[in-house]
């Protein structure tokens, strides 16, 4: 085999399944090198790809894997099925006939559309809201169009599908909650929908058409979610192998954890007061984490990649952060969710994708105003007092879509 | 018109044009010198190899030329190999691996696709440790490392 060159071993591995490549990794230095380095993997055959359920993945697991597959991938993990939302999102529009997905029932589309709206998303393009996806069995492009909406609001869209639509196009629609059946854009058939929760994994889930609508989620999944996001990009700062690339997730981490804040000691902590009998205490700790966290932010955000100091500064703020996220994971929020009715939890979830609204998100075109803050240092430094003014002011237009 | 090819060793095959023609690399070469009586040389090719290469370029001559884009075929599998090919393949180890990439070398694509898929069906199915025995690789990780490759991949292990 040491008489092969890369060429020949890249095109016996573009024949292999995808999991005999990754198989392939564990196999000799040279094979992982070939396969993360180089392996056009659009060529390898996808056919057998199934994913199944594992919870204890994580999207540090799945990045290195993920991102040369899918290029830009990895964005968000899709809950436990170690599969990104970018990397879903291409393997619908790509790999649609040959893609099994097996028993992930909290698959949140709202993310695949974020995902989908990616490309645009890291690179700060705002303009265009159709994506062109290659429809393998149709032999021609069509377009996929996604709804022209800030991109938060999707943290409510979720899934709906139907067997009833015998179209193959991949299609999402808007989808008003508890609203009529609605009909297919392409086949113009109504088709039934049922929400996420009767389980998604049906076996010809990706096959059919699917359609958007919203369910709701509690504002705890919302923060986990957010978290999750973080840890993602975090990982994806510390897995990147070029300067360029470690900028790109610098600046998401940044602004991710900037909004996250905001929207937590805005939202979630004064919650925190009103419904727990230990709740100032509790937030208070809180907010001191995120003080610390925050300066530390400061600094790692000014910080070049090249720079000795990135890589020891944000494993330090990550030490700070990952604690505080665990503690708000395994205590504070399950207290606050179980002191929260459910209507309660709805309220708090869409103040808190409302809040997030201060930071420019991933500056949509169509987000309702100019976010006050053009950048992160601006809206740290923004007294949190000033910021709840400002909130006042925002147009809750959450609360009108979903009245 | 027939073609003369010399090996690596300097064993001369005279083959039709149209044969010869399989290997895109010959192909160019002609259309570049023109037709002449004088052998092409092939220095990368042993006689042992390039005799099996004219054996499947034989049985193939009267295939449709390959179309370069297939970017719209099923996706290439391993499991749809002919069955004269595969007999044509059921060499040992080292001469599979001499006609792949003599393939390479000679630029014929069927060739090298089915070569690459026999030895994909080898790799399917078998551990790390299988298929650095069966290909005489070299573990070069460390025990560290590879925990952590092992660690990467769990995602992807059937069960």
């Amino acid at each position: 085999m040491t008489a092969i060159n890369d060429d020949v071993i890249l095109a016996v591995l573009a024949r292999c399944d995808i999991l005999t490549v990754v198989k392939c990794r564990e196999v000799s230095k040279r094979f992982k090198r070939i396969i993360d380095k180089d392996l056009a993997l659009e060529n390898a055959d996808f056919s057998i790809l199934t994913f199944r359920q594992r919870r204890n993945i994580t999207d540090s697991v799945m990045t290195p894997v993920f991102a040369h597959i899918f290029r830009r991938a990895a964005i968000v993990d899709l809950d436990g099925t170690g599969i990104s939302h970018y990397g879903a999102m291409k393997l619908i529009t790509d790999y649609t006939k040959e893609l099994h997905i097996e028993r992930c029932p909290r698959v949140d589309l709202g993310k695949l559309i974020q995902a989908i709206a990616g490309d645009r998303w890291l690179s700060y393009d705002l303009d265009p809201v159709r994506l062109y996806t290659k429809n393998r069995e149709q032999r021609g492009y069509y377009e996929l169009e996604t709804i022209r909406k800030p991109l938060y609001e999707y943290t409510w869209a979720v899934v709906m599908m139907s067997n009833d639509c015998p179209c193959k196009y991949v299609k999402f629609e808007e989808y008003q909650p508890g609203g009529d059946a609605i009909p297919c854009h392409t086949c113009d058939k109504d088709v039934k929908s049922f929400t996420m929760d009767p389980p998604l994994y049906h076996d010809t889930f990706f096959k059919q058409s699917f359609h958007l609508t919203a369910v709701m989620i509690r504002v705890s999944e919302a923060i986990k979610r957010d978290h999750r996001e973080l840890e993602e990009y975090y990982y994806n700062i510390l897995s990147a192998t070029s300067d360029d690339e470690k900028t790109r997730w610098q600046n998401q981490f940044t602004w991710e954890l900037a909004r996250h804040s905001v929207g937590e000691e805005l939202i979630v902590y004064p919650a925190m007061e009103k419904h727990l009998p230990d709740g100032k205490a509790m937030a208070d700790k809180d907010r001191k984490e995120h003080q610390k966290v925050k300066e530390q932010l400061y600094v790692f955000q000014n910080l070049k990649a090249s720079d000795p100091k990135f890589q020891p500064t944000i494993e330090a703020l990550w030490v700070d952060l990952s604690e505080h996220i665990k503690e708000e994971e395994e205590q504070d929020l399950v207290l606050l969710e179980k002191a929260l009715e459910e209507a309660d939890s709805e309220d708090l979830l869409q103040s808190f994708n409302r809040a997030k609204m201060f930071a420019p998100t991933r500056s949509h075109p169509s987000a309702p105003d100019k976010p006050p803050f053009e950048n992160v240092v601006g809206l740290l430094a923004a007294p949190i007092d000033h910021l709840k003014d400002l909130f006042s002011k925002f147009p809750q237009q959450q609360h009108s879509r979903h009245a | 018109m027939p073609v003369t090819l010399t090996s690596l060793d300097d064993v001369k095959f005279t083959v039709d044009k149209d044969v010869a023609e399989r290997s895109i690399l010959i192909k160019n070469m002609i259309e570049d010198v023109g037709e002449s009586d004088s052998p092409i040389p092939l220095p990368n090719v042993s006689s042992a190899v390039l005799k099996k290469v004219i054996e499947y370029c034989e049985h193939h001559r009267n295939d449709p030329v390959q179309v370069q884009d297939e970017t719209d075929d099923p996706r290439k599998r391993s499991n749809d190999i002919e069955e004269w090919d595969m007999k044509f393949m059921a060499v040992d180890q080292e001469m599979l691996f001499e006609i792949i990439l003599a393939a390479n070398y000679l630029d014929i694509k069927p060739l090298l696709d089915v070569g690459c898929k026999t030895v994909a069906n080898i790799i399917k199915g078998k551990t790390p440790e299988e298929i650095r025995k069966t290909f005489n690789i070299v573990n070069d990780f460390t025990p560290e490392e590879e925990a952590q490759i092992k660690k990467e991949n769990e995602w992807a292990e059937d069960r």
